[in-house]
């Protein structure tokens, strides 16, 4: 209160600038991208790098985009890899057996609402734990997966559904674009829609949202939907780049996906961050495993980098919290 | 009425005893072959560096944290006493202590940031078990390796003629879970803080102490499970306790311990749910079940066994409640 009133405007502008960890994500991008640039000038600003970094951003940033609603409610979603591989599978499967690509794509992302409102309907009505359920849900698809594959790729599925992972609109490749529209919709839902909203509401505190007439389990099933319908899409999109469905696509996704929503500022026990903070974040790791090939860093080294960039990220955000307090 | 409630309670409280007695009685009779001494041991053999692994997650859980690091200190520890004793030469013994200290240096940085920094748990141990498989990696450099005969027979020894090492291992450390869960101070303060923390420090009771005390156990345990392992296999290939959390997890929940903390024994519990898990996918292969299905039954049984769990809890509420108002 005191703040509001001797402060002027700007500098309160800039203050909440300071503090939000959005700036500090962007910032550290930005910084990475700069080394990289001096380090390596002929190699890593160059258009066909930015784009490779994108589109390796991509498949990570859609799941992403869907874990977002998962984390914002407090729970969690383990099995978007499984979800990937298995909706994916399926479409290609009906690819294989002449079905139209549309009704193909069509029919694996359906089902992907299906799983993500058997994991919703099962985390908020039979109040099984989130990391259980979807960890029971992941295991199970997983060994579906291998069963309708019989442990082999499905491959050669044609150029329109080529198209989702290696086409290009204008210089842009695609999976770039769906990338970035797939966020500006979850921003925009997050932020402008009643949905968007009750969201956070479940996630700051259930029973107070309850209270005050949100239908908190209708919310949380929706969430898992999301989550599992955009797992999907990453799917497709995996599938389409090696223009093959493998029974391994997707495996450990979702530990790639926490770590960028994490570094992006959104929040494990719920309530807070932005799908912005997941996309940039999911970009920092891009940008990371990209640079360590750049920079000829051992291969057996990139592990040990990308585990220090993510305890770094959230020791940084859990000390800001203790001096807060 | 009484006495139908005390079933009731009765049969409830042993969801997972009842689970794999039943499971076990009916695989027997569809395969006679089930009901051998010989099979029983197999169970606890390949239940053995699982349930190591599973006791030391309960620590943490009993916390109400997480540990996802615990496959990766596998790695690292086994591909430790590997390096050292294949390629330099170093004598066993050496090597394992070797393995034993930096596994606990695992346990306190775990440890250290969650209760010193106040990470998530979750988060917290993610990001070491990406940073232990890279160090492991480096340490290995993702060869195979495989251990001198010394170490990898003694799979196949028996302790007193009786008893395989494995089986002896899994229950010396279950032993040792059980009484310092049981009947030490720290012990039963584990319990305490993951009940509820604030009444916990209010009792006088040191928080983050409790806290690196179950991080390091279950990082000891972790290693000691990776030891174990590599009696069994003799080989470690480069994503050896990949994903092996997950079971450890599934073997602890299965045997009742919560994941919100503070409620869950090793024995029977962690133990039962272990062994549950792997006669399972024994059963599954003497009756010659699809490879790829036993993934997916596995599944489903764990989420029976926690779906039966929280069915569990909201009857024994509702039972005190009822107590309460009759009071």
């Amino acid at each position: 209160m005191n703040d509001r009133v001797t402060k002027p405007r700007f500098a309160r502008i800039i203050s909440n600038l300071y503090q939000s960890q959005i700036v500090k994500t962007i910032f550290a991008l930005f910084l990475m991208c700069l080394l990289l640039t001096i380090s390596r000038p002929n190699t890593f600003f160059t258009v066909k790098n930015m784009f490779n970094v994108l589109r390796q951003a991509s498949v990570n940033s859609l799941i992403v985009c869907g874990i977002t609603f998962v984390l914002i409610t407090g729970g969690i979603d383990l099995s978007v890899g499984s979800v990937a591989g298995f909706t994916s599978l399926i479409t290609a499967i009906a690819i294989k057996s002449d079905v139209n690509v549309f009704i193909a794509i069509g029919l694996g992302l359906g089902l992907s609402l299906l799983i993500g409102f058997l994991s919703g309907a099962l985390v908020t009505w039979i109040k099984v734990p989130p990391f259980i359920t979807t960890l029971a849900v992941m295991t199970t698809f997983r060994g579906v997966i291998m069963v309708l594959s019989g442990g082999q790729p499905v491959t050669i599925l044609g150029d329109t559904f080529g198209f989702i992972g290696t086409g290009y609109i204008g210089i842009i490749p695609f999976p770039v674009i769906l990338m970035f529209l797939a966020t500006l919709v979850v921003a925009y839902i997050l932020k402008y829609t009643k949905f968007g909203r009750h969201l956070y509401a479940v996630g700051g505190n259930v029973e107070a949202a309850h209270l005050s007439g949100v239908r908190t389990s209708y919310t949380t099933i929706k969430a898992y939907m999301f989550s599992a319908l955009f797992a999907s899409i990453a799917g497709m999109v995996m599938a389409s780049r090696v223009d093959s469905a493998t029974p391994l696509a997707g495996d450990g996704a979702e530990l790639d996906a926490i770590a960028a929503a994490v570094i992006g500022g959104i929040s494990l026990a719920g309530g807070k961050g932005n799908v912005i903070g997941g996309l940039i974040g999911a970009l920092i790791i891009a940008v990371l495993n990209n640079g360590m090939v750049l920079m000829d860093v051992p291969v057996f080294y990139t592990n040990v980098v990308k585990g220090l960039v993510i305890l770094l990220a959230v020791v940084v955000d859990s000390l800001d919290k203790i001096k807060k307090q | 009425m009484k006495t139908k409630n005390n079933l009731q309670l009765t049969l409830l409280n042993n969801v997972p005893i009842i689970i794999f007695i039943v499971f076990f009685v009916i695989t027997g009779l569809l395969e006679p072959k089930f009901f051998s001494m010989q099979n029983v041991e197999n169970i606890f053999k390949s239940s053995s560096h699982i349930g190591v692994l599973a006791i030391g997650m309960t620590f943490v859980l009993l916390t109400g944290g997480i540990d996802l690091s615990v496959g990766s200190t596998m790695y690292l520890s086994a591909g430790l006493v590997g390096v050292l004793t294949v390629e330099r030469g170093f004598p066993i013994w050496l090597a394992i202590v070797l393995a034993f200290a930096c596994s606990l240096v695992i346990g306190l940085a775990n440890g250290i940031l969650v209760a010193k920094l106040k990470l998530l748990p979750f988060l917290a141990t993610m990001a070491m078990q990406v940073l232990m498989r890279g160090v492991a990696l480096l340490v290995t450099e993702s060869r195979p390796i495989k251990l001198p005969q010394a170490f990898s027979g003694l799979g196949s020894v028996r302790l007193f003629g009786l008893i395989p090492v494995p089986i002896a291992l899994l229950l010396f450390f279950l032993l040792i879970a059980a009484i310092f869960l049981s009947y030490t101070a720290k012990g039963r303060q584990i319990y305490a803080v993951g009940n509820n923390e604030e009444a916990a420090r209010l009792a006088g009771i040191n928080k983050d102490n409790i806290l690196l005390i179950s991080y390091v156990l279950c990082s000891v345990f972790a290693c000691a499970a990776g030891l174990i392992a590599v009696t069994q296999y003799g080989l470690i290939s480069a994503a050896f306790g990949e994903g092996i959390e997950f079971n450890a997890i599934a073997a602890a929940v299965l045997g009742g311990v919560s994941l919100a903390g503070g409620v869950g024994k090793v024995f029977p519990g962690t133990l039962i749910g272990t062994l549950l898990i792997q006669m399972i996918q024994i059963a599954l292969v003497y009756l010659k079940v699809d490879l790829y299905i036993t993934s997916i039954i596995s599944a489903l049984v764990i989420f029976v066994a926690v779906f039966l769990d929280s069915f569990r809890l909201s009857i024994l509420r509702k039972m005190e409640r009822r107590h309460i108002f009759k009071a």
